[in-house]
């Protein structure tokens, strides 16, 4: 260690001054409190508030600056309740595939440090929050153009197991 | 102790309770829970009350005990919002690591490294993601951790860059 013991506290007095600032700020306590109201994070000192809305950029700036927990969860927030992030269009194209490799449960790219696998986790992990489907959950709406016959034989096969037409399919599949 | 551990702690006791009430075998040996990560971390919250403590919904930690018991704690983890990490057992810890009884009853022992040894590992093994968390201990308990710190070669001044 080349530093000396007193260079180090001084140096750390200043850091953490700076970082007080942060973690002090309207800023960091209304991004902080939206995303532990959703039920991404868990902040017992910070006052959850999960019907506010918060400017996409302030949530990105506070995970890139000082709380990567922040940008580790974000995507999964965006994705479950995106009118709560205002203003998401300005996000960078490196972002926007990151979301949308999770969306797709796709294989993405590591971001800023942190492993795709863990934003994907973050995106199916189940939280506190009903309001919430989980991404394995989630129904996408796809549409096929099938002969008759073919459609006809859906609707036999999947009453006779007694499943709608949807589980009827991905029982074939999954 | 946290309203949140108390919380899971009486789910725990009430469901192996009447488990083992009914168990012609006998009763199961106490569970042994090993909180590691940020949730250890959360759990000292009156300690730390310095830190700006955030976590996120996955727990880590280490399960000893029979596979009923374990698996009844991975549930009620899920009905509180958490997630178990069965990475947990990876995660790396100083040698000297010692730890502290949080809780003990007939059903379940919790156990969590004291603070200065979860940030060791956090420094060492996640830098990036524990920066501002790192910064904190290091003011918080300097010596100590700066002699830790000396001793697994992690790189000071990396967390003293301003970017």
């Amino acid at each position: 260690m080349s530093l000396k013991y007193k260079d180090i506290k001084n140096r750390l007095k200043v850091i953490n001054d700076q970082n007080k600032e942060i973690h002090n700020s309207a800023s960091y306590l209304r991004v902080i409190g939206v995303l532990s109201g959703l039920g991404f994070l868990i902040a017992p000192n910070i006052k959850p508030c999960a019907n506010s809305k918060i400017d996409f950029e302030e949530a990105f700036k506070i995970g890139i600056s000082i709380e990567p927990r922040v940008l580790e969860v974000l995507p999964a927030a965006i994705l479950s309740f995106p009118k709560s992030f205002l203003h998401y269009e300005k996000a960078s194209v490196e972002f926007k595939q990151l979301v949308e490799a999770i969306r797709k449960g796709k294989v993405g790219a590591d971001y800023n440090g942190i492993k795709f696998d863990k934003f994907y986790q973050a995106a199916i992990r189940p939280i506190k929050n009903r309001k919430r489907k989980i991404m394995t959950e989630r129904r996408i709406s796809k549409t096929f153009r099938l002969r008759p016959a073919v459609v006809n034989e859906i609707t036999r096969r999947s009453k006779e197991l007694g499943l709608d037409q949807t589980a009827y399919i991905e029982s074939l599949i999954v | 102790m946290s309203e949140f551990l108390k919380n899971i702690i009486s789910k725990f006791e009430d469901r192996v309770g009447k488990l083992n009430s009914g168990r012609h075998a006998g009763p199961y040996s106490a569970l042994k829970v090993t909180v590691l990560g940020q949730q250890a971390l959360l759990l000292r919250q009156e300690y730390l009350k310095n830190f700006s403590l955030i976590a996120t919904n996955d727990f880590d930690g280490l399960l000893n005990g029979e596979i009923p018991l374990e698996d009844i704690f991975k549930a009620i983890l899920r009905e509180e919002g958490l997630t178990y990490d069965e990475d947990s057992e990876y995660i790396w810890l100083p040698a000297e690591t010692e730890y502290e009884l949080i809780y003990k009853s007939e059903y379940i022992e919790i156990v969590s490294p004291y603070p200065i040894y979860l940030i060791v590992s956090k420094a060492l093994k996640a830098s990036e993601k524990n920066k501002a968390l790192v910064i904190q201990a290091m003011q918080e308990f300097t010596d100590d951790l700066l002699q830790l710190f000396e001793k697994y070669n992690v790189d000071v001044e990396y967390f003293l860059d301003k970017e």
